[in-house]
C-alpha cells in the first residue's frame, strides 16, 4: 500500500507531506447519532467548509486570513455559522419517518456578498442565504432602541437613522424551499454551471429545478419499471458536467454510469454514452453485483474525466472511452476475502464518496478503521492515512499506515481482523485549490495541511 | 471476523505478495483476475461460506427483492400517533438531563398540568460548533 521506505510517501504531487491540523468534534466515546458527519462540501474558494450531520444540522466554517501576528493559525478553519437545517418529519402517506440526516450539501457559486448553499435531506431541498451583519441601524423615528413603539405624540422631531458598527452577526435563513418532488430518497444535487439549475436524483428519477421556482421541476430521467418486479438497477449519484450546462451523469447499482446530453431529448432515459467496465463472467459471485454498485461519481475539474467510486476500488474514465476504465486504483483489496463477514454485518452496503484535488493529479476516498486512501495519478504512488485522536498533535505529520493480510505482521502493521469496521471514513473533501483537505471520521472533523516549509 | 477457509488462504498470501511488489496498485482488473483463476477465487470462498450459512439465500442477489428493500427504507409506524409516541420515548432517552421524576409522563396515563415536564429546547446544537 505505502510506497517503500513508510517514513513519508507523499502523494497529491509535489513532495509534501500530509500533517495535522484541526479536528472538531467531541472526544467522548457515547456518539449520538445526530452527531455523525453526513456530508462535507468546501466551497468554490475553499474559504467556507459546510458540514451536514444526521441530526438535520449544518456547521460551516471559515478559513481564519493571515495574520503575522498568530502565525500559526493561518488558514485555520474556525466556526462561521450554525443551523437547523432539516427536521424529522413523518410521511403520513406511508406511515415512514422522513429522516433529518443532511444527505448533501452543495454550494452556489458566490454572486454577492452573500453565501448560498442547497442542503438536502430524503425528500426535500432546502437553498440558505448565509449573511453577514456587521452594522445595526439606530436612531429611528417611530421605535426605542428596544424595539418599542414610540407615542407618536410625543415625537417633535424627525431624525435621520444612522449605521453604528456591531459585532458581527452571520444569519442563515431558508430562502427556498423544493419539496414534494420526490416519491424515492434523494441521494445527490448538483448545481448547473448555468448557476440558475441544479438536479435532484432519487433512486428512480432526477429532476431538473430552476433556483427562483420552487413549485415545479422537470423529470428528466425516469427508470422506474412499468411493473416493480422487473427492477434490476437504481441510481445511486448524479452529478452536472462542471463546464458544459447540457451534460450530466448518474451512477448505477449495477456498476455503470450513464452520460446524458440534455440537448437531445427533454427526458433523457436514453443515455448518449454509457460507461461500463466488461466482467470477466467466470470470476462472478453472489457478491459481484453488490460490490460494482457505485456509491459516487465526480467529474474532474477539468471536465475531461471522472471518477467512480465502488465498494473495493475507484476508476477514473476519460469521456471519451465508454468501453473501460482509464485507471483504477484499489483502496481496500484486502477486503474481498472478508465479504461474507462484510455482508452479514451490513458493511458491503457502505457508501464511500471520493474527491479530486484541485488539479486533478490526485484523488482521495475513505476507508474503513479512520483509514483514508490517497492516490496520485501522476507519480502512480498511493498511500494509506489515519484521523485519529492519537496522531493528533498540532502540525504533527501523519504516518503512512499498512494493513497486512498474511500471517506474518510487521511492526506498524495493522491486521485485516483487527480493523474496526464501526470507523468508516465516508466523506471527504479537497480544497479547490490548496493542499487542504477535510475528513469526516463518525462525528469528528479533521482538518489536514501540507507542511509549511 | 471468521476464520479462513485454507485455499483462501492462500490466495491470500499471493495477493500479500502481489501488493508488496511495487507501487503500481492499479495493476489492473484482467491481471487482478488472472491471478483468482490460478486459486479459488476469494470471493468464491467468501460466497461459499455465506451459501453455508443460509441455504436459502435468494439466487438473485441483485434482484427486485432486494432493491425494492433498499427503495423503502426507515421504520414503518401504524400511524402518525405511533410515530410521535416514539419520539416522545426517544427524546426522553437522549436527554439524560431530563430530572428523573418528570420522564414518561405522557402516553402511559392521563396527566395533570403539574405531572407535565418543562418544554425541552428541541433543537440541540451540534458539537462541531462547540
Amino acid at each position: 500500500m505505502a510506497g517503500a521506505g513508510g517514513g513519508g510517501c507523499p502523494a497529491g504531487g509535489n513532495d509534501f507531506q500530509w500533517c495535522f491540523s484541526q479536528v472538531k468534534g467531541a472526544i467522548d466515546e457515547d456518539v449520538a447519532e445526530a452527531d455523525i458527519i453526513s456530508t462535507v462540501e468546501f466551497n468554490y474558494s475553499g474559504d467556507l467548509l459546510a458540514t451536514g450531520d444526521k441530526g438535520g444540522r449544518v456547521v460551516i466554517f471559515q478559513r481564519e486570513q493571515e495574520n503575522k501576528s498568530r502565525p500559526h493559525s493561518r488558514g485555520e478553519y474556525n466556526v462561521y455559522s450554525t443551523f437547523q437545517s432539516h427536521e424529522p418529519e413523518f410521511d403520513y402517506l406511508k406511515s415512514l419517518e422522513i429522516e433529518e440526516k443532511i444527505n448533501k450539501i452543495r454550494w452556489l457559486p458566490q454572486q454577492n456578498a452573500a453565501h448560498f448553499l442547497l442542503s438536502t435531506n430524503d425528500k426535500t431541498i432546502k437553498l440558505w442565504k448565509i449573511s453577514e451583519r456587521d452594522k445595526r441601524a439606530e436612531g429611528y423615528n417611530l421605535k426605542d432602541e428596544d424595539g418599542r413603539l414610540r407615542d407618536p405624540f410625543r415625537i417633535t422631531a424627525l431624525r435621520v437613522p444612522i449605521l453604528k458598527p456591531m459585532d458581527l452577526m452571520v444569519e442563515a435563513s431558508p430562502r427556498r424551499i423544493f419539496a414534494n418532488a420526490h416519491t424515492y430518497h434523494i441521494n445527490s444535487i448538483s448545481v448547473n454551471s448555468d448557476h440558475e439549475t441544479y438536479l435532484s436524483a432519487d433512486d428512480l428519477r432526477i429532476n431538473l429545478w430552476h433556483l427562483e421556482i420552487t413549485d415545479r421541476s422537470f423529470n428528466i430521467v425516469d427508470i422506474k419499471p412499468a411493473n416493480m418486479e422487473e427492477l434490476t438497477e437504481v441510481i445511486t449519484a448524479a452529478e452536472f458536467h462542471p463546464h458544459q450546462c447540457n451534460v450530466f451523469v448518474y451512477s448505477s447499482s449495477k456498476g455503470t454510469i450513464r452520460l446524458c446530453d440534455m440537448r437531445s431529448s427533454a427526458l433523457c432515459d436514453r443515455h448518449s454514452k454509457f460507461f461500463e467496465e466488461p466482467e470477466d463472467p467466470s470470476s462472478r459471485s453472489f457478491f459481484s453485483e453488490i460490490i460494482s454498485s457505485i456509491s459516487d461519481v465526480k467529474f474532474s475539474h477539468s471536465g475531461r474525466y471522472m471518477m467512480s467510486r465502488d465498494y473495493l476500488s475507484v476508476k477514473v474514465w476519460d469521456l471519451n472511452m465508454e468501453s473501460r476504465p482509464l485507471e483504477t486504483h484499489q483502496v481496500h483489496e484486502y477486503l474481498r476475502s472478508k465479504l461474507c463477514s462484510l455482508y452479514e454485518n451490513d458493511c458491503i452496503f457502505d457508501k464511500f464518496e471520493c474527491c479530486w484535488n484541485g488539479s486533478d493529479s490526485a484523488i482521495m476516498t475513505g476507508s474503513y478503521n479512520n483509514f483514508f486512501r490517497m492516490f496520485d495519478r501522476d507519480t502512480r504512488r498511493d498511500v494509506t492515512l489515519e484521523a485519529s485522536r492519537e496522531s493528533s498533535k498540532p502540525r504533527a505529520s501523519l504516518k503512512p499506515r499498512k494493513v497486512c493480510t498474511g500471517g506474518k505482521r510487521k511492526k506498524d502493521e495493522i491486521s485485516v481482523d483487527s480493523l474496526d469496521f464501526n470507523k468508516k471514513i465516508l466523506h471527504t473533501a479537497w480544497h479547490p485549490a490548496d493542499s487542504v483537505i477535510a475528513v469526516a471520521a463518525t462525528n469528528n472533523l479533521y482538518i489536514f495541511q501540507d507542511k509549511i516549509n | 471476523m471468521s476464520a479462513e477457509v485454507p485455499e483462501a488462504a492462500s490466495a491470500e498470501e499471493q495477493k500479500v505478495s502481489a501488493q508488496d511488489a511495487g507501487p503500481a496498485q492499479d495493476a489492473g482488473p484482467a491481471q487482478g483476475r488472472e491471478m483468482e483463476d490460478k486459486v479459488t477465487s476469494p470471493e468464491k470462498a467468501e460466497e461459499a461460506k455465506l451459501k453455508a450459512r443460509y441455504p436459502h439465500l435468494g439466487q438473485k442477489p441483485g434482484g427486485s427483492d432486494f432493491l425494492r428493500k433498499r427503495l423503502q427504507k426507515g421504520q414503518k409506524y401504524f400511524d402518525s400517533g405511533d410515530y410521535n409516541m416514539a419520539k416522545a420515548k426517544m427524546k426522553n432517552k437522549q436527554l439524560p438531563t431530563a430530572a428523573p421524576d418528570k420522564t414518561e409522563v405522557t402516553g402511559d396515563h392521563i396527566p395533570t398540568p403539574q405531572d407535565l415536564p418543562q418544554r425541552k429546547p428541541s433543537l440541540v446544537a451540534s458539537k462541531l460548533a462547540g
